[in-house]
């Protein structure tokens, strides 16, 4: 039995559509357990289904079609996924389906699937040893490149850090006749921490630097006339929205890509959020919610008299920024005090007038420094979607075993755990192998009767 | 004329011979000294990490060493018993005469098909390219065999060093096999040279003892043969010290007459069994090394000095002992030595251990580059095994690296290519928390009743301990409880988990379950100690042995694709200098060993696939050719 694999099958950049494919035995139980649906698929035939994240959080509404095995481009089941493109929406879709127990697939392993499962023939199959080889040296290319950066040097530590540590473990299980000092299980678990924080710090570097490679997504909400299309203008700098001063004038949302500090950014307006019986109109509501589940940013506008606060789904939020509008109209004192007596306890990020277009600039780039995490851009690793899923899995499995220490549980968890973090920073770096280890050990402690 | 002959009498060969004798085949085995087999050439104790689970695996294929080492057992102890049971190891220090004279009966008393020849082998006897006799040096015409099983450990030109004396000899004072060599050779077979030691043997009665510390052997009673019910020998205890900077300066000072440092060994030695002037040289920062006295047997005038292994001249080794606590007026009884030997590297062998170049002839222990007793014995019972499946046209036993150590150990054999004696550790496995003590019988049980090393009845009580374990798993699982009848100071005593999720807390054993639910966990269930802990075991690495079967599952694809033995890597352009030479280096018989091998990317092994296809087909469509062409000229 294989296991299930998946990837992202349209190429990257901003389309339209992007298509997600999952196969393996479980590719069906899993897009079940995304989509919460729960009734069988029939085989090709196309369904329009919701994905959540693990907090029951929209994802995207995507076009979902089901085939079994033998029947399908593998010849295991297999499942289709069309969603909205944008590399944010297919990434966070994919995340999902990792996290429900896929795995990313290697380069050509759908079509060495297909070729195995008999449903490619051989000259096909050579079409796609060449196809392998194409993208293998891209890969190698692409990994040279990533490595010539900072990138090297740092994985390259992680990687002797996380040796180091599993050599003392592999010691005391080992050789534990010839009276080595080992380490205590909280000097351990300090390191496990360190190289945890480590971990940690690339992933929010890739997660920093993936808003420069795939641009990010800020969407305008606020109250109907707050100022949305006003700000909207302001920001890219000509009349892309229609302004006009009756609430509900913006039908749908629209968007617009900019170049912001190197982030291709694209903002969104969306309609007013009311109570409406306008059909039209209560569409738009529905979609601008989706769009703030999907949004990297949500800017929040705010203004008088009303203040309406953001609804709440999203406060409390990390990407929320509330702001205030039409300052113009406001006598500074005293607002701060009229809002919070409403019991509104976001902190107002701040303080805009979209007409004048002051404060404009800052709120600019206390989004750009938002979503670079206080990186400068210039500075940033950037890590491949790949990678990430693989220092992913580094991550987890060191809180695995930074829990098994805790827990007073055997060394030989806490090794297991090691054993897989160091495969997966391995799977980057160049393979780790059990001989590398002993040669570790051999070299460092006098081992032997 | 015998079906299988063992050349050799060590631990290898004695399981070769009993595994190939329960196979039902005749079988000799050829010695230079009748009466002395499976000796014990270095230490007087069997197991420790990795080797203890060796020898249980061992038992579970029906083998020799678990129940001559219960015979002959004077301490028994489970090391790393503070950490889990997946890396518990057992260890029994043994009574040297006793283990040899216990295989000597094993093998008498229910192997009465295998014959002991008292001879020195001279040269293979090899027809149509395949091993068809042994030349001996005691009779004029060749002893003709369908199969031979090297199993010469030390003996193959060996060379013994003590100082800056040196001779030929397989063990101390045991003359050494150099013709064998040569007849290798001649074959085509590369040697390569290896080296290893042993420490010297103390008069025990110049020790004073009483000035050590004291290690005993453990009170919990367990076995390494499944048979074996009770102790049967009186338990002794070994003796610990230390090293101190005298002995380190005395060793410093004399370095130069060690043949390890002096240029006149330069073969490789194992790393991770150095000698004592090693120790000193390499981590001169380490303030002392620790020594154990193990008994050498009941009765036996001699200790066998742990850790101290040396080849310095006999009067260096005695002055460096006297440096110990409790050792200044001991005498050495026998000196130390290091002894260089010829190998057969382990590429030339396919995974039943049968050699690529010359049909019939298997390899297996020391001489195929391994080190340890309990190595050689498995890789002597798979070669036995296989020669024996082999002529009886069955299929050969193949062992995955998940099924078991032994596994493991051949698996890297052929992979790696190891440039020292290869030693099983634990970190070598990737499936260690699999690969248990424990677990033996039911990770291997199935497959020694296949090949017909164990018979019906050891089989059905396996079954039967395996499917009541599983009752215990699936009750453990299905019921529930409060969490304050276990832990009576939660803060949410009410909170009704299952007993297996309680249990897989550190600090929760199924004794206390049981005893907390009295009666209705135990209910209609077989209550038997073993059975009870591997239910537990198995529970509370539950997650973690999951993740390691989903591995095992995503490879299985990989591990089961067969390369042919002829198969032309040279085609394949796409390939990188280096997997091609690896490749052709090793052959790998399936992908799973290819993947192994250094510098075999995926993408290679992708590429390796489609050729493999195609050759498959190729070789099809010829075949079809061939039967048309048949065809046509008959018509």
């Amino acid at each position: 039995m294989q296991d299930t694999i998946v990837a992202i099958a349209t190429p990257e950049g901003t389309g339209a559509l992007g298509i997600i494919r999952i196969s393996g035995p479980e590719s069906w139980d899993i897009i079940k357990k995304a989509t919460e649906y729960s009734s069988d698929f029939t085989p090709r035939k196309t369904l329009l289904l919701r994905f959540f994240d693990s907090d029951k959080r929209l994802l995207d509404r995507a076009v979902v079609t089901a085939y079994r095995a033998p029947k399908s481009y593998t010849g295991e089941d297999l499942v289709e996924i069309t969603c909205h493109g944008g590399q944010e929406v297919l990434r966070a879709v994919l995340n999902r389906l990792l996290s429900l127990g896929a795995r990313t697939a290697e380069p050509g392993e759908f079509s060495k699937r297909a070729f195995i499962n008999g449903k490619m023939s051989l000259d096909q199959a050579e079409a796609v040893v060449h196809l392998i080889e194409a993208r293998t040296q891209t890969a190698v290319r692409a990994a040279a490149r990533l490595m010539d950066g900072g990138l090297k040097g740092r994985l390259g530590l992680l990687r002797q850090k996380l040796l180091e540590m599993l050599t003392l473990v592999e010691l005391g299980l080992d050789f534990i006749e010839e009276g080595h000092e080992l380490e205590t299980k909280e000097v351990t678990g300090e390191k496990v921490s360190s190289v945890l924080n480590e971990v940690d710090s690339l992933l929010k570097q890739y997660r920093a630097g993936r808003f420069i490679r795939d641009g990010a997504l800020i969407v305008i909400g606020g109250e109907p006339n707050s100022g949305k299309s006003t700000l909207l203008n302001h920001l890219i700098g000509y009349d892309r929205a229609i302004v006009s001063e009756t609430p509900g004038t913006t039908r749908d949302y629209i968007d617009v890509t900019q170049d912001w500090h190197g982030i291709p950014v694209r903002v969104y307006d969306t309609a007013g959020l009311r109570d409406t019986t306008d059909q039209i109109e209560s569409e738009g509501t529905r979609r601008s919610h989706e769009l703030f589940e999907i949004a990297d940013i949500v800017v929040w506008l705010m203004s008088p008299p009303g203040f309406i606060p953001p609804p709440d789904k999203l406060t409390g939020r990390d990407h929320l920024f509330t702001v205030i509008n039409k300052s113009d109209l406001l006598s500074m004192i005293n607002i701060e005090e009229d809002i919070t007596s409403t019991g509104f306890t976001e902190t107002i990020k701040c303080r805009i007038s979209a007409k004048f277009s002051d404060g404009i600039e800052d709120l600019r780039s206390q989004i750009t420094e938002h979503l670079l995490m206080g990186y400068d851009p210039n500075d940033l690793l950037l890590v491949e979607g790949r990678h990430s899923d693989l220092l992913q899995e580094a991550k987890e499995a060191l809180q695995s075993a930074k829990e098994a220490l805790s827990r007073n549980s055997g060394l030989e968890l806490v090794a297991t755990d090691l054993h897989i973090a160091l495969n997966s920073v391995g799977e980057i770096t160049g393979a780790v192998s059990s001989q590398d280890l002993l040669n570790e050990i051999f070299s460092r402690f006098c081992v032997g009767k | 004329m015998y079906e299988v002959i063992i050349i050799g009498g060590g631990h290898g060969g004695v399981e070769a011979a009993a595994a190939a004798s329960r196979l039902g085949l005749t079988v000799a085995i050829v010695t230079l000294e009748k009466g002395a087999l499976a000796k014990l050439s270095c230490n007087p104790a069997m197991g420790g990490t990795a080797k203890g689970q060796l020898i249980k695996e061992i038992d579970a294929l029906g083998g020799l060493m678990p129940i001559a080492t219960d015979m002959s057992a004077i301490q028994y102890r489970m090391l790393n018993r503070s950490k889990g049971p997946a890396v518990w190891s057992p260890r029994a220090q043994v009574d040297r005469d006793t283990y040899t004279h216990s295989i000597d009966s094993l093998i008498e008393e229910r192997y009465k098909n295998i014959d002991i020849i008292e001879d020195e082998i001279v040269s293979l006897v090899t027809k149509n390219g395949h091993i068809s006799g042994i030349v001996c040096a005691g009779r004029e015409s060749p002893i003709l065999t369908g199969a031979a099983i090297i199993c010469s450990g030390t003996f193959l030109r060996g060379l013994v060093h003590i100082g800056e004396n040196n001779w030929a000899s397989g063990r101390y004072h045991e003359k050494a096999s150099n013709s064998l060599s040569d007849s290798l050779a001649q074959l085509g077979f590369p040697l390569r040279r290896f080296k290893t030691g042993t420490p010297p043997r103390i008069v025990k009665e110049t020790v004073n003892l009483d000035v050590l510390e004291i290690q005993e052997t453990e009170v919990e009673e367990w076995f390494f043969a499944r048979e074996t019910k009770n102790r049967l020998l009186p338990q002794l205890p070994c003796w610990r010290t230390y090293t101190n900077q005298k002995t380190h300066e005395l060793i410093n000072s004399r370095i130069n007459e060690s043949p390890l440092f002096n240029g006149t060994i330069q073969s490789v030695g194992p790393r991770y069994c150095p000698s004592i002037e090693d120790k000193v040289v390499r981590f001169p920062h380490r303030e002392r090394h620790p020594i154990v006295l193990e008994p050498e047997g009941i009765d036996h005038p001699w200790l066998y000095l742990n850790g101290f292994s040396s080849s310095l001249p006999e009067k260096v080794q005695t002055k460096a002992l006297r440096t110990l606590p409790g050792c200044s007026e001991a005498e050495i009884g026998r000196p130390g030595y290091a002894v260089e030997y010829d190998v057969v590297p382990a590429v030339e062998l396919l995974t039943t251990l049968e050699s690529r170049r010359l049909p019939g002839l298997y390899f297996a222990g020391q001489i195929s580059g391994t080190s340890g007793y309990e190595e050689a014995a498995c890789l002597g019972l798979v070669a036995g095994a296989n020669a024996a499946l082999k002529i009886k046209n069955e299929a050969p036993v193949l062992f995955k690296r998940n099924d078991g150590y032994i596994g493991v150990l051949i698996d890297d054999l052929v992979t790696l290519d190891p440039d020292e004696p290869y030693r099983m550790f634990t970190s070598r496995a990737e499936y260690r928390l699999l690969l248990r003590q424990d677990n033996a019988e039911e990770r291997l049980g199935e497959i020694a009743f296949k090949a017909g090393l164990i018979d019906k009845d050891r089989i059905d009580s396996i079954r039967e301990r395996l499917s009541a374990k599983n009752a215990w798993v699936k009750r453990i699982h299905e019921v529930r409880l409060p969490r304050g009848k276990i832990l009576p100071s939660d803060p949410e005593p009410d909170k009704v988990e299952s007993a297996a999720h309680l249990l897989k807390r550190p600090e929760i054993n199924l004794q206390q379950l049981l005893d907390a639910l009295d009666g209705s966990l135990s209910d209609g269930l077989v209550y038997d100690s073993e059975v009870l802990k591997a239910a537990e075991i198995e529970i509370v690495y539950e997650g973690y042995l999951d993740r390691q079967h989903r591995e095992i599952n995503r490879l299985k694809a990989q591990e089961n694709r067969n390369i042919p033995g002829n198969f032309d890597y040279g085609q394949i352009p796409a390939l990188s200098a280096e997997s091609r030479y690896r490749l052709n280096l090793h052959l790998p018989t399936t992908l799973g060993q290819a993947s192994r091998l250094a510098g075999v990317t995926p993408s290679d092994l992708a590429i390796l696939l489609v050729y493999l296809k195609k050759w498959e087909e190729e070789r099809y469509l010829q075949k079809n050719d061939r039967q048309q062409e048949q065809i046509r000229t008959k018509a």
